[in-house]
């Protein structure tokens, strides 16, 4: 198992905008107690032991970690927690991280490819717009969902996203 | 006490994807109920992914705001001072974006940066964001609400689905209590509904784990099913299209994992106003919704 313990990491995860709480956390377990995925998973999801590789600067054994994963983004802990840590933030940044080291399980490339390719996470199809017809809601249609593709392009290009999603196809592991 | 003497109610519309592309009725019964309550909803055109709060932003969160940024932009070129979603995840990435863009002028830069590249800036012109049914509590109100009722949903017992980014994080939404909301309830009630109390009520519908592990997403589900049908609600009342979709497949999924089925059809808040304010359950589509809420919809009297 990676135990390096990697300052430079966690000194850039303190500075990075949106996780300065992290060195507030004192290790109470409030947030672990009241995540629903660890309650499922009979702890095997741990949040706190995030935080708390996060604080020690375990830079490899996080990104490589598959539970990092796990979190389903509820929120709960944040609003939990004492010291008034974000743990959403701080999860956010390694999962980011994790996505440039080829890392993001298999939906989440998938969602950010048709986010590229289709400027939209969900695209129309034609059963769906046989629907909308039934419905009477077609003639909504063109003037309100027509989406910009080749301008959104330019944004995530200008962003990185495009390299992101592109480095999904040159190294094709699926980190799940 | 007809819909002609509520004062009217101007926003910009975001749509979104999920609904729009998967679940239109949704769509439909927002804008009959919009129409009753006389909310007008101007379309934000040239709006697109808002993105996802979940898998977008975990994938980069930089892109995810500057999308969002996007997005508010459309908005601040329309006459609306504000913008409705109909989603709890499309409204937190725009509420996010106009917030934390307003808040911090070295990101509003930094994101300014990419959209000149596309002719636009984000000006800080829209006053908020907000969610349907955050709308009909505090702008439309409980009182109002309730004198517009034409056809009280008596009986139909209901148990509400707040879900997560409805309600948090609290500090940005702003709404409601982040653990132990009730405004949501309150709604339900007005409409002559009962809201059940079950001890999963504020369990999330799994979705943001199911990217990751579905195995996982269908055992919080069946805990979610299992403690609503001990308190005795007949069907699901939801304000997020994931959470509408986890609720409604989930049950499916259930079944394969438990061999145990449960039955709850699943109500957009949205359908609840509306069939309350007097539309037919044909003009909504409720029967695109699985399973159909016929034999509920029967007892109710609504055709
Ligand atoms: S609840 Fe907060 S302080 Fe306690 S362990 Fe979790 S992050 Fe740390
Ligand atoms: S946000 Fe993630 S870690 Fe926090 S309580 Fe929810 S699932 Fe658990």
């Amino acid at each position: 198992m990676a135990s390096t313990i990697d300052f430079t990491f966690r000194n850039l995860l303190l500075q990075t905008h949106g996780s300065e709480t992290l060195s507030y956390c004192y290790q109470c377990a409030t947030c672990t107690g009241s995540c629903p995925v660890s309650k499922e998973t009979g702890g095997r999801y741990n949040p706190r032991r995030i935080i708390e590789r996060s604080l020690l600067g375990m830079k490899e054994s996080l990104i490589n970690d598959p539970t990092l994963w796990l979190c389903t983004m509820c929120d709960t802990c944040d609003e939990s927690c004492p010291q008034g840590v974000v743990l959403t933030e701080i999860f956010t940044i390694l999962k980011n991280m994790a996505v440039k080291a080829g890392k993001a399980p298999q939906r989440y490339k998938d969602q950010a490819r048709s986010v590229w390719e289709n400027g939209v996470s969900v695209p129309f199809m034609d059963s769906i717009l046989r629907r909308r017809r039934d419905l009477e809601l077609e003639e909504e249609l063109d003037e309100n969902v027509v989406v910009p593709v080749e301008e959104l392009q330019v944004l995530m290009e200008s962003t990185g996203f495009k390299e992101i999603v592109t480095s999904f196809d040159d190294n094709g592991e699926d980190g799940d | 006490m007809t819909e002609a003497t509520s004062p009217q109610i101007d926003k910009a519309l975001f749509l979104g994807c999920v609904i729009p592309a998967r679940i239109p009725f949704i769509e439909k019964s927002a804008k009959v109920a919009c129409k009753l309550l006389n909310i007008h909803l101007n379309p934000m055109k040239g709006a697109a992914c808002c993105p996802d709060p979940i898998g977008i932003n975990s994938v980069d969160e930089k892109t995810w705001i500057t999308l969002a940024s996007r997005n508010v932009t459309v908005a601040e070129a329309m006459p609306e001072t504000e913008i409705m979603g109909l989603c709890s995840g499309c409204v937190l990435s725009l509420k996010s974006a106009n917030q934390k863009l307003k808040e911090d002028a070295h990101l509003r830069d930094e994101v300014n940066e990419h959209l000149i590249k596309v002719d636009k800036q984000f000006a800080g012109k829209i006053e908020t964001v907000r969610h349907f049914a955050q709308v009909i509590h505090e702008e439309v109100g409980i009182d109002r609400l309730k004198s517009l009722v034409k056809h009280p949903l008596t009986g139909l017992k209901v148990a509400v689905h707040y879900g997560c980014h409805f309600i948090r994080p609290s500090e940005l939404i702003g709404f409601d209590d982040p653990i132990q909301p009730r405004k949501l309830d309150e709604i339900v009630r007005a409409l002559g509904a009962e809201s059940v109390d079950y001890s999963e009520k504020m369990l999330c519908c799994g979705t943001g784990v199911a990217n990751a592990s579905d195995d996982i997403a269908t055992k919080m589900n069946y805990r979610k099913y299992t403690s609503a049908q001990e308190a005795g609600a007949e069907c699901f009342c939801v304000v997020c299209p994931s959470c509408y979709q986890m609720l409604e497949g989930g049950q499916r999924n259930v079944r394969k994992m438990f061999k145990e089925k449960f039955s709850f059809p699943v109500f957009y808040i949205t359908d609840l106003i509306a069939l309350a304010l007097g539309a037919s359950s044909e003009e909504i589509g409720l029967k695109y919704h699985r399973p159909k809420p016929n034999k509920l919809l029967e007892a109710l009297g609504i055709e």
